[in-house]
């Protein structure tokens, strides 16, 4: 019963895959030429595939239109059969196209995070954030302390009553 | 003998008198209850001490007696940070050693260094004030996000992720349900996910803002990091359409109803169907009452463009209401919208069988939702009763 049952289900699934590749309306995809490939893939690396996306691998044949992502802490350089190199760094995407000279694909790779405006930004490690507007940083604790910071430590401050003292 | 012995009990007791003495007086003159000083600073405020002792002359004398007296120290502190902020510093910092824990030493001190602009410092007396003191976190964490988004604060954030102190996550919760800034948040919170420390509702919070924000792409994003290495190793425009892993109903994963049946009507469940097969299925069941809310939903991020859905169903009696049918529909400012693609009805008795129907997404439609729902007019009374199972849901890229 049970080889029935998984059998009907393989048979289902094969049907259901010759339908689609059949369909009158081109559900198929067909295997587009692999223009690029992926080199020094470190940390985990997503490329989209017809069924979405899926982990990337090392030498991993790229089409064009295909999508690279690299994660926090990933990175991974895309080159394309005419030896162009576009490096990502970590929190990109790269769309594979063709239609650039080398110097304007490497400048393609864009942060996947948003630069939220009007916050003072760091270089982190990871790349996600940017170097930003580079205001003082004495110039934003003020105000922030002046106010809630101070207003809100004061009031703290006044729940003292009944708290116990740390050992001395 | 005996009468030798007499001067020395004496001593004995004499020193046991004066050792008493000084508990009385330490335990019920001295100090209250919670071991805090009694002090003239005790008043509320250092101008109501008599005028004929000054008030910096009261605080000496207490420190002269006991430098280690904290609550004087703090005072001297306020007193001086005024005028000499420099003397303030050292008895803050002075207080701060004696007492690393107190509440009101760390925040008198954070409020000082804050005013000096002295920000890291102030800082760090904060992260030990919502540590040790759960109270003060609604307070202080916005100070302590503000400060973590500046130019000195992301690399104090790098420490504090590899410290992971008990208060990160309920930080990242408070911000984000306060309604920080989502990329701030998905900024510190990748931080977080990179070193495999982020909580679910972390996760949660933070992909649901980004989402409701429209930014979906970043929120898939945010999401995409919280997963496991093997979990990406194909996450698909349909995550899990296999349903061999448990639903996390985080971000992009399955939302599977979680509200009684009585109250829903339905109940979905992922099993491994009946018969020994190995595979998991979802499998939910309506009890034939009025349908309120959807059993199975995913959030989608499909690009605009064309594409082929495609899955196995079995229905069982399904066999009151109009059945049931998979819709993908547009997702704008939180809310679905208008159907844009639709299985076909699932509805009496069948074994397993190939479904599909073709998807068209929209250019605007950034963001999707997959959901099962009872098939009929928009809006209608709708009712459902019987089984249905499904599996190996795929939504496939097509020219």
């Amino acid at each position: 019963m049970t080889t029935t049952i998984n059998a009907m289900h393989r048979w289902a699934a094969a049907m259901a895959l010759t339908v689609t590749a059949f369909a009158p309306h081109g559900f198929a995809q067909s295997a587009a030429e692999p223009i690029a490939h992926l080199k020094d893939v470190n940390g985990n690396v997503l490329v989209s595939k017809e069924t979405g996306l899926a982990s990337g691998v090392e030498s991993g044949a790229l089409a064009k239109g295909s999508r690279v992502i690299t994660t926090a802490n990933s990175e991974v350089t895309v080159v394309y059969d005419n030896g162009c190199e576009v490096k990502l760094k970590p929190n990109q995407r790269f769309e594979v196209a063709t239609d650039k000279p080398c110097s304007e694909l490497a400048a393609r790779a864009e942060s996947i995070l948003t630069e939220p405006a009007g916050a003072i930004v760091a270089a982190g490690s990871t790349g996600a954030i940017a170097a930003g507007s580079g205001v003082a940083l004495s110039s934003v604790a003020l105000p922030l302390a002046a106010v809630g910071g101070l207003a809100g430590l004061a009031a703290l401050q006044t729940q003292r009553e009944s708290q116990a003292v740390s050992p001395h | 003998m005996a009468a030798g012995a007499w001067p020395w009990r004496a001593g004995v007791a004499l020193v046991a008198l004066v050792v008493m003495w000084r508990i009385v007086v330490v335990n019920g003159v001295l100090y209250d209850v919670s071991g805090r000083a009694h002090l003239p600073a005790a008043k509320p405020a250092l101008g109501s001490l008599t005028e004929d002792v000054p008030a910096s002359q009261a605080l000496r004398d207490v420190l002269l007696r006991n430098p280690a007296e904290v609550a004087a120290l703090l005072m001297w502190a306020g007193e001086a940070q005024r005028d000499a902020p420099a003397v303030a510093e050292r008895a803050y910092r002075a207080a701060v050693d004696l007492a690393p824990a107190d509440r009101e030493v760390l925040s008198a001190a954070a409020t000082f260094f804050l005013a000096q602009g002295r920000i890291a410092e102030a800082i760090d007396l904060l992260e030990r004030l919502v540590d040790h003191y759960p109270d003060t976190r609604e307070r202080v964490f916005p100070l302590l996000a503000e400060f973590f988004f500046s130019r000195d604060g992301a690399g104090a954030w790098s420490g504090v992720v590899a410290r992971n102190p008990a208060w990160v996550a309920p930080f990242i919760v408070a911000s984000c349900q306060r309604g920080l800034d989502p990329s701030v948040l998905a900024s510190l919170l990748l931080k977080r996910t990179a070193a495999g420390r982020a909580t679910s509702e972390e996760v949660s919070c933070v992909v649901e803002r980004l989402r409701l924000a429209g930014r979906w792409g970043e929120a898939y994003h945010v999401w995409l990091n919280s997963l496991a290495r093997a979990q990406l190793a194909n996450v698909g425009y349909v995550f899990n359409g296999s349903f061999e892993t448990k639903p996390s109903a985080i971000g992009f994963d399955w939302i599977l109803a979680s509200r009684p049946e009585r109250e829903t009507g339905h109940a979905a469940e992922i099993v491994r169907f009946p018969g020994g097969s190995a595979s998991q299925s979802l499998r939910v069941a309506y009890t034939g009452k009025r349908q309120h809310g959807v059993p199975a939903a995913q959030y989608l991020v499909a690009p605009a463009g064309n594409y082929a859905f495609s899955g196995m169903a079995r229905i069982e009696r399904m066999t009151l209401g109009r059945g049931v049918q998979w819709t993908i529909r547009c997702v704008a400012e939180g809310r679905p919208g208008p159907v844009i693609a639709a299985s076909e009805r699932f509805i009496g008795s069948s074994d397993w069988q190939p479904f599909g129907f073709e998807v068209t997404v929209p250019e605007g439609c950034e963001g999707q939702i997959l959901q099962l729902e009872p098939a009929g007019p928009e809006g209608s009374v709708a009712f459902a009763g019987g089984t249905v199972w499904f599996d190996d849901l795929v939504l496939r890229r097509v020219p």
